[in-house]
């Protein structure tokens, strides 16, 4: 994993100084870190101002249909920010769906208003889970004693409990900044320059030393993310008191506030899971699928040919380093499994260039082969294989594993009668996991694949590109069956204790 | 980890016969346990399984090779397997097609007849209990090791599965050792026990011997109630607060003794004479007996007397010896 990134470095360090002078010191270099800036404060600030109260009312408000709502705007989630963008983009400007139907269209939701809404409603549901889960194991006691110490209630809120959410608040924004930044799919489709997008732009125009510095621009703004995360997280550690036996949330109720409440919320359902259901739809009665079968075939063999692969080498790599964390909790496991989610942070572009570069450099056969698409997703998609994995040997728990030994079986024995078997549902679930992300995966597919090799989301993401949003939806449509399948497989495992 | 959890432990256990190792929770027993069943490799000592060095300086045997069956607190059952399954696990010294029927006579023999194709989480917890005895029983070890087998099972299971393990013990010929920090039931199951603290072995002898005879105020206080006094001794008597006492062996100077709440009894005040009296300031009615606390010479004894006791919160009383004072080191 970490060849690719070295290589980064020594293919832009190669660059005579002047021309390093000329590449990083320009204008349109400030010009893309303040609109990466820009895009990543205003989707944060969206994505807060909407999660806070959508997660307080889903969790501590009399509010109706509190289930449907939570489910309906956490399931955005398995659903990949290139395809929101191209329903966001189907259905306005004067080739979008609305203009096509009513005749009136819609104002062109594009650049960086297009960009912000796209990212902020596929982020929302990392901020969302966040939040409620800390809302809901709060202890309101303290909530209670607020008010009984004469704080009204708003106050209360703002005094006792949003502090207490710093830490999940700190948690998802480190998630929703990481991935405004290594976004590729909204911002290219939106036509929104940011770094990753700049990135991309200097590949397709052969320029090698420019990308690899923008990619070290991304690495570095990625890396102190997650340091000030870390530090953030540190610093509050330190002041957080146990608390005793929490009291059990109450409920509150919402009065004639109710009402503005569930509107809101119904508005964010249609905005989030109605619209662009029924965009999709409509797009795809509209397509022509004479020659569209035969793609849709082929796109749906390669993202599965390429994606099961990369799958079970993830899981492969993954096994141990999640039972060498849960067996031996050690320092330098704990370290093998920060490492894995390590691939999982670095921007996939700059990932896609380092390998691009060492594969150059070291096996030059190997270059725009399905190998190395392979193993760009199984490292990047480590960190998705190896969560199972743990919840699974957290289930199996090391007494059964002695009490194998005890019985007269020896390690090999035990491993493959009683850890394998327990670990069965864990090694499914992540496979499976691992291979519906893959079918997802944009950028890494568009730079490192063959050439004219098409799948499911590249044929989403150049029909988008070229404004044919017929051709477009079939795919799509796909896409999301595989978008609901993992939300379905993530859901069963959080529900196995 | 410079202090060795467990040091100087020694101990032997006979076919046929309950050992139990009885101490607060962290003194080390459970340590002890995994140690003989050879899940702690990093040890000095020895362990011996008749005429075979299971553990020493130079040789380990592992687990799976020493024969000895363990039935851990938690159980541990296989998830995945049923409770047949289980029990099926473990026995590998018979032919395959005896197994089975192996495994069925191990699941009667715990009462559970009609569970074989139970899944472990379709069980109540002494079910389970139940069946990771069986599993152990029926892989045919000469000693069982049974950690904690009394903390997860409310009373009743409690007196069935002490039952149990004796008939297991008694009848079977096989040795049992049990870990507990229960010491009524320590003191009722086992034929013998040791009292454990802070990694060390205290005192090892046949239960009622350990309870009537102990010998540090450890020991007496760990097995049920029991009043430390400081008495001045002189050879077989002693004065304290209570007057004077009779010893059970000689000793000179200060020394504490111990006298359990049982062993004293409490009589009405005489109205004149010079034997110390005191205060009955509590009165606790249990069934089949009365603990009183009575205040006598600014510290507070603790008396259990019988059903009828007709004594009152406020009584003057004077307290008794029944029997001699037992002799413990001092260690408060």
């Amino acid at each position: 994993m970490l060849a690719p990134v070295v290589c980064l470095v020594a293919d832009a360090a190669q660059a005579e100084p002047r021309q390093i002078w000329q590449t990083v010191w320009r204008w349109r270099n400030l010009e893309l870190i303040w609109n990466t800036l820009a895009l990543g404060v205003a989707v944060l600030g969206m994505t807060t101002f909407i999660a806070i109260p959508v997660a307080w009312l889903t969790t501590r408000s009399d509010l109706p249909f509190k289930r449907l709502f939570t489910v309906a705007l956490i399931l955005p989630l398995a659903v990949p920010g290139y395809l929101i963008a191209y329903t966001l983009l189907s259905i306005s400007g004067q080739y979008g769906a609305a203009f096509v139907l009513t005749g009136v269209p819609l104002p062109r939701i594009d650049g960086f208003l297009g960009a912000m809404v796209a990212l902020s409603l596929y982020q929302l549901p990392y901020l969302l889970l966040n939040l409620r889960a800390t809302l809901l194991d709060l202890d309101c006691g303290l909530e209670e004693i607020a008010q009984s110490l004469g704080h009204r209630p708003w106050h209360a809120f703002f005094t006792v409990v949003l502090p207490q959410l710093r830490p999940a608040l700190y948690a998802g924004w480190l998630l929703v900044a990481l991935h405004v930044i290594n976004d590729f799919g909204v911002v290219s489709l939106m036509g929104y320059p940011t770094l990753s997008f700049a990135l991309y732009q200097k590949l397709e125009v052969l320029d090698g030393v420019g990308a690899s510095w923008v990619a070290l621009i991304l690495l570095v703004a990625a890396g102190s993310l997650i340091g000030i995360e870390w530090w953030l997280l540190r610093r509050l550690r330190l002041y957080r008191v146990g608390t005793a036996v929490p009291a059990v949330a109450g409920v509150v109720a919402l009065g004639i506030w109710r009402w503005p409440a569930m509107v809101f919320l119904l508005f964010l359902f249609v905005g989030s899971l109605f619209v662009p259901l029924a965009t999709i739809c409509y797009w795809a009665t509209q397509a022509d699928y004479g020659v569209l079968w035969l793609q849709l075939q082929t796109a749906l063999m390669h993202s599965v040919g390429v994606g099961l692969p990369a799958a079970v080498a993830a899981v492969a790599l993954a096994a141990p380093i999640a039972y060498l964390a849960r067996r031996y909790s050690s320092k330098r496991s704990l370290f093998l499994e920060r490492f894995a989610f390590v691939g999982y942070a670095v921007p996939p572009l700059a990932f896609a260039l380092g390998l691009v570069v060492a594969t150059l450099a070291f096996a030059r056969p190997l270059y725009q082969t399905v190998f190395i698409l392979v193993y760009a997703y199984s490292l990047h998609f480590l960190a998705e294989a190896v969560a199972p994995l743990r919840a699974a040997l957290f289930r199996a728990s090391p007494r059964v594993e002695e009490a194998a030994r005890s019985l007269g079986h020896g390690q090999l024995s035990t491993l493959v009668r009683v850890t394998l078997p327990l670990l069965r549902p864990g090694l499914v679930a992540a496979v499976s996991l691992v291979l519906l992300s893959c079918i997802k995966e944009l950028p890494l597919t568009l730079v490192l694949a063959p050439p004219d090799f098409e799948t499911l989301s590249t044929q989403v993401w150049k029909n988008t590109e070229d404004i044919r949003y017929a051709e477009a939806a079939p795919f799509a449509i796909l896409i999301l069956v595989v978008a609901s399948v993992s939300v379905f497989v993530l859901l069963r495992i959080e529900r196995s204790p | 980890m410079d202090q060795p959890v467990v040091q100087g432990v020694s101990f032997d256990v006979r076919p046929a016969e309950v050992f139990a190792l009885v101490g607060p929770s962290g003194c080390g027993k459970t340590t002890t346990l995994r140690a003989i069943a050879g899940f702690e490799r990093n040890c000095g000592g020895e362990v011996r399984l008749g005429d075979r060095v299971l553990q020493d300086a130079t040789r380990f045997v592992g687990p799976e090779k020493r024969g000895i069956g363990l039935v851990f607190q938690d159980y541990a059952l296989f998830p995945h397997l049923s409770a047949l399954g289980n029990v099926m696990f473990g026995i590998r010294h018979l032919p395959r097609r005896h197994r089975r029927q192996a495994a069925v006579e191990a699941l009667w023999m715990v009462g559970l007849m009609d569970f074989e194709k139970r899944m472990p989480h379709d069980l109540s917890g002494g079910q389970q209990q139940r069946v990771a005895l069986a599993r152990a029983v029926a892989a045919g070890p000469s000693v069982i090791l049974l950690d904690e087998p009394f903390s997860n099972l409310d009373p009743d299971l409690r007196y069935a599965t002490c039952n149990e393990i004796q008939q297991l013990a008694h009848r079977g010929g096989l040795a049992l050792v049990l870990v507990t920090h229960d010491q009524q039931e320590a003191l009722s199951t086992a034929d013998r026990l040791a009292v454990m603290n802070e990694g060390r072995i205290i005192q090892t002898g046949k239960p009622q011997a350990v309870y009537d005879e102990p010998e540090t105020a450890f020991v007496a206080h760990f097995l049920g109630h029991t009043n430390l006094i400081n008495v001045k001794s002189n050879g077989r008597f002693g004065t304290c607060e209570l007057g004077s006492l009779e010893l059970n062996q000689p000793a000179q100077g200060r020394v504490c003794v111990s006298l359990r709440p049982e062993q004293i009894s409490m009589q009405p005040a005489p109205s004149a004479g010079s034997i110390p009296v005191g205060t009955v300031t509590a009165r606790q009615f249990k069934g089949h007996d009365i603990t009183f606390r009575v205040r006598l010479a600014h510290r507070e004894f603790v008396v259990q007397t019988e059903h009828e006791a007709a004594f009152g919160v406020g009584d003057q009383v004077c307290l008794v010896p029944r029997q001699a004072a037992m002799v413990v080191d001092r260690q408060e």
